[in-house]
C-alpha cells in the first residue's frame, strides 16, 4: 500500500513542529525543508524565504492572552515556582524613566505620576475651576500646572451648575441625532463595555 | 480538629441512626408539636426510586432509605412523615463552608463580590436545582389545584412539594390562594438536594460528604475570569502597581496590522518595568491598551497558590500548612 506524502509527513511530525518532506526523516524533529509560510516559489523567488532559526521549530499560533496564568511579577516571593527569588520590587525615582532598548515601543509618550504640585497650587486649580469652569477647563489647568486631566478632574471636579449646563447641551446635540447615529452610539457603548469585561 | 458546623451530634455509625434521627431531627422538626414519623426502613427499602438514587450516588447499601426519602420531603408536602428541614440546614451549611473554603483557598486574591457571584454559581438555587434533575429526582405529580397525593410506596421516591402555582391550562396559571403554604419547583428541588447532602453528612460523616459535594458541586465549570467588571482598569492598575511597589505600568505596542485601512488590528503589552504582566488586542490603540489593563488586572485577581490548601485537609489527616491570605482589594 502506497501512502500519500500527506499521510507520511503527518505520521513523522508532533504537533507544533512542522517537516515538509514526503520521505519519512530520519527523526521526527528534523525539519527537512523551509516552514510553510505565504512564500511561492515562482512569485516570490526574488524575496528572501523565511527560514527556521535551528533545527526545532516551535510555531504556536497566535492566541488571546489567558487571564488564568500569572506573571512572575504577581506570584509572592514565598512560592517555590517564583524563579527568581532574589527579584527585588523595582522602585524608580518619579522622574526616572525605565528604558530597555529590546522592549516594544512604547503606545504614547506616557510619564510615570511626578507628584509635582503642591497645597498651594492644589488651592488655586480649585479656585480657577469654581470661578470659571468654562474658561478653566481640565486640558487647560492640566496644561498650567503640568499635570495629568485625571489629576485635575480628581481635586477640582467642575461645579454641579455647569455639570447640568453641559448634560443640557449635549441632550440637545443628541435629539438633533438620526436613528442611524443614536444606534451607532449605543453600540459604540456596548462595545466599550466589552472592552471593561475583556470578553 | 473538624469545624464546628461540620461536627455531627454524636458519632454516627449505621448502628447509631435511629438515636440520632430521634433525638436531634425529630423534636425539632415539627412547629405544630405533634411527631412526624420517619417512613419505615421496610416500606422505602420497596421503592426502587431510592435504590437507584441511593446506587448513583455511590451510597453504600447500608445507607438507609428512609433517610434518602425523608430529604425528599420537603417542608410544604401534606403527608404526615418527617420533612427535610433540619437535614437541609445542615446540607446547606456543609455547601455553603465546602464552597467558600474552595474559593478563597483556590483564588486568595478574588474581590467580595466576584465571591459572592462564584458561591452563587456552585451553590445557587439554580445549580442545585440542575443537579437533582441531573441526579434523576423527579417531581410527584400533582392534579388540579389540590395535588394528588398518595402515601404509597410510589411516592416516595420523589420530590414531595405543594406547587405555589398551577398550570390549569396552557396559558392559565392557577396561583394559591395562600402563597407561604406552597413552594415553587426550584425551592422544592434546591431544598432536596441539600438535604441529601445533609443526610449524606450526618451518616457517612465529613470526609465523605465534603468529596460527594467535590464530585457533584465542585467539579462544574466556573469560568472565573468572567466575573469580572472594571470601571476604569488603567487606574485601577497603576493603584495595585503603587500599592505593590511595582514600577508603575506602561503600555507597549506589540503588533499591528492595517493602521490605515477600515479593519485595524492592534496588540497591545502592559509592563511594569522590563516585566509584561497582560495583554490586549483591539481595533484601536485604545481598546488594546483598555483590554491589557483588564488582563493584567484579572491575572492579578485569580492567582492561585500551587499547590492549594484546604483547612478541611486538616481531618483527612493531611497536616494543615496554612493558606495565602492577600493585602485585599484595590481601592481606586
Amino acid at each position: 500500500m502506497r501512502l500519500s506524502p500527506h499521510t507520511v509527513a503527518s505520521r513523522y511530525c508532533i504537533r507544533g513542529v512542522r517537516c515538509k518532506s514526503t520521505a519519512a526523516p530520519a527523526s521526527p524533529f528534523e525539519p527537512s525543508g523551509p516552514l510553510p509560510t505565504k512564500f511561492n516559489q515562482r512569485h516570490s523567488s526574488k524575496s528572501e524565504p523565511i527560514l527556521p532559526p535551528g533545527k526545532l521549530t516551535y510555531f504556536p499560533s497566535p492566541t488571546i492572552a489567558n487571564p488564568l496564568y500569572t506573571p512572575e511579577l504577581f506570584i509572592p516571593g514565598s512560592e517555590a515556582r517564583k524563579k527568581n527569588q532574589a527579584l527585588k520590587k523595582l522602585c524608580l525615582q518619579n522622574d526616572v524613566r525605565f528604558e530597555d532598548p529590546t522592549l516594544p515601543p512604547l503606545l504614547s509618550s506616557s510619564k510615570y505620576t511626578k507628584y509635582n504640585v503642591t497645597a498651594d497650587q492644589v488651592e488655586q486649580i480649585r479656585k480657577l475651576r469654581a470661578e470659571n469652569p468654562e474658561i478653566n477647563t481640565v486640558q487647560t489647568l492640566s496644561r498650567q500646572f503640568n499635570c495629568s486631566p485625571v489629576f485635575i478632574s480628581m481635586v477640582a471636579p467642575a461645579p454641579d451648575s455647569w455639570k447640568s449646563t453641559l448634560e443640557q447641551k449635549l441632550a440637545e446635540t443628541k435629539s438633533l441625532w438620526t436613528k442611524e447615529r443614536m444606534l451607532a452610539d449605543i453600540h459604540r457603548q456596548a462595545q466599550k463595555q466589552n472592552w471593561l469585561q475583556d470578553s | 480538629m473538624i469545624p464546628s458546623i461540620l461536627r455531627p451530634y454524636r458519632s454516627v455509625g449505621s448502628g447509631s441512626i435511629r438515636v440520632l434521627r430521634s433525638r436531634t431531627l425529630g423534636t425539632r422538626n415539627n412547629s405544630s408539636g405533634s411527631k412526624q414519623p420517619a417512613v419505615p426502613e421496610e416500606v422505602a427499602a420497596k421503592n426502587a426510586e431510592l435504590r437507584v438514587l441511593r446506587a448513583r450516588l455511590e451510597l453504600s447499601d447500608s445507607f438507609p432509605l428512609s433517610l434518602l426519602s425523608t430529604a425528599l420531603n420537603t417542608p410544604t408536602s401534606r403527608n404526615e412523615y418527617m420533612k427535610n428541614t433540619d437535614l437541609q440546614r445542615a446540607g446547606r451549611r456543609l455547601l455553603d463552608y465546602r464552597i467558600s473554603e474552595y474559593i478563597t483557598c483556590k483564588y486568595p486574591r478574588l474581590p467580595t463580590e466576584a465571591v459572592k457571584s462564584a458561591s452563587l454559581a456552585f451553590g445557587g438555587e439554580d445549580t442545585l436545582t440542575n443537579i437533582g434533575t441531573i441526579w434523576g429526582i423527579e417531581a410527584e405529580r400533582s392534579s388540579g389545584p389540590i395535588p394528588y397525593v398518595e402515601h404509597g410506596v410510589e411516592n416516595l421516591g420523589k420530590l414531595r412539594y405543594v406547587p405555589r402555582e398551577i398550570k390549569v391550562t396552557r396559558r392559565v396559571v392557577k396561583i394559591q390562594p395562600d402563597t407561604s403554604k406552597g413552594s415553587s419547583f426550584k425551592e422544592a428541588m434546591s431544598s432536596a438536594v441539600e438535604a441529601v447532602f445533609g443526610a449524606v453528612l450526618m451518616t457517612e460523616g465529613p470526609n465523605y460528604a465534603i468529596d460527594l459535594v467535590d464530585g457533584h458541586v465542585l467539579s462544574r465549570r466556573v469560568d472565573f475570569s468572567a466575573l469580572f467588571q472594571f470601571s476604569s482598569p488603567s487606574r485601577e492598575l497603576h493603584r495595585l502597581c503603587v500599592r505593590e511597589g511595582f514600577v508603575e505600568p506602561e503600555y507597549r505596542l506589540l503588533a499591528e496590522s492595517g493602521r490605515h485601512t477600515v479593519a485595524p488590528s492592534f496588540v497591545v503589552g502592559a509592563y511594569s518595568g522590563p516585566d509584561k504582566i497582560g495583554e490586549g488586542y483591539g481595533t484601536s490603540k485604545q481598546e488594546a491598551r483598555s483590554r491589557a489593563a483588564v488582563n493584567a488586572l484579572k491575572a492579578w485577581y485569580l492567582y492561585s497558590p500551587k499547590p492549594v490548601n484546604y483547612p478541611s485537609d486538616g481531618y483527612k489527616g493531611e497536616e494543615y500548612k496554612g493558606v495565602y491570605i492577600d493585602a485585599g482589594q484595590i481601592v481606586v
